[in-house]
């Protein structure tokens, strides 16, 4: 079946492209670990789709589709609250970098042109 | 008279019309202003330079809280101050409640003297500003059980160990209300001191939404639940 074949070339672009991505340490590895997962599970089940209907009955959902969407709903809240706290630690660390800046540059004027009224320097 | 000791912050984000006459008012008494620039995009930080107060700049808007913490440092790293005043630039405040403010806390020794307009004097507040601020200064009494009067006064007195205690994380405006749990977290000692605060047009019009509450509200509520901060 050619939708087999379009879904599993896609999926493992994707897991290729989320493998590639630089983290560090543990996070590196979690992520590593569930990318393999994503491809093994995401190809075992578009090969074999009657297995994701037979999950659902067991676990108490109608339909194999509506236990994928639920899956894919939890998946996708859980990166977005990691690309939150991503973006949370990136800003932090903007705002740490344009005061760095700010001050060394207000410390260089002030080097420059010590008859500057507030120039006590303790340091 | 000059008072040697204090350096004075004032944050700024696109203050032109009235930073000079703030900064020239504050100069009168105090020996040092410092005025944090948040990367505004008129000529504030020319201004406030040529009215005699030291400019540091923001290469970017980055927010209330993040401006203050500019100034903390610059005082930190660079000055002897002894007490640090934060002042507004829209000219809300009186220098002369700053001047007070300061001989209470050298005369008391207490680390931190907070402003209250509610225990002073606030001319022509709308009522809506003041029902959002009464609101305000409950919730930050409740979440952080200290019995402030006014919360979210810009003007505010910091001891120099105080100053070395407190850094700010919140950039934005949320920063009021970790100032207030820093205080009960450092278990700093504080006081408050009446003061008279001017609203005009030009105040109320730079001040911030009454909506932005909502914004307050959930990046504190954002910050407990974040396990990195």
């Amino acid at each position: 079946m050619i939708i087999k074949i379009i879904l599993i070339s896609g999926i493992l672009v994707i897991g290729l492209l989320a493998l590639r991505e630089k983290v560090s340490g543990a996070s590196l590895a979690v992520r590593r670990l569930g990318g393999a997962a994503i491809i093994v599970v995401g190809t075992v089940l578009i090969l074999w789709p009657g297995i994701t209907s037979r999950a659902a009955e067991i676990v108490g959902v109608g339909r194999g589709t509506d236990l994928l969407f639920y899956g894919c709903v939890l998946f996708f809240m859980f990166t977005s609250i990691a690309q939150s706290q991503r973006l949370h630690r990136l800003e932090q660390r903007l705002v740490a970098l344009t005061r760095e800046i700010a001050l060394l540059e207000n410390h260089e004027q002030r080097t420059d042109a010590p008859e500057l009224p507030a120039a006590r320097d303790a340091s | 008279m000059v008072d040697p000791d204090v350096c004075v912050i004032v944050r700024m984000y696109n203050e032109a019309p009235r930073v000079g006459a703030v900064v020239s008012g504050l100069l009168q008494h105090f020996a040092q202003v410092v005025c944090v620039d948040d990367g505004s995009t008129d000529a504030s930080g020319a201004i406030a330079r040529a009215a005699g107060a030291t400019v540091v700049r923001h290469a970017q808007n980055l927010g209330g809280g993040a401006a203050l913490e500019t100034g903390f440092e610059y005082v930190r790293r660079h000055t002897d101050a002894r007490w640090c005043v934060t002042f507004d630039a829209d000219g809300q405040h009186r220098a002369e409640d700053a001047l007070a403010m300061v001989q209470h806390a050298r005369s008391s020794g207490v680390d931190v003297v907070l402003a209250s307009r509610f225990s002073g004097t606030a001319h022509d507040m709308p009522w809506t500003r003041r029902a959002t601020l009464r609101c305000g200064t409950a919730f930050t009494r409740w979440t952080t059980r200290l019995n402030v009067s006014d919360a979210h006064n810009g003007l505010r007195v910091f001891s120099r160990s105080a100053l070395d205690r407190v850094s700010l994380t919140h950039a934005g405006m949320a920063y009021a209300s970790e100032i207030t749990a820093a205080i009960r977290r450092h278990r700093l000692t504080w006081a408050e001191v009446p003061v008279t605060i001017l609203y005009d047009d030009y105040s109320l019009a730079k001040g911030q939404s009454s909506l932005n509450a909502v914004n307050i509200i959930f990046d504190l509520t954002m910050a407990r639940l974040r396990a990195t901060s």
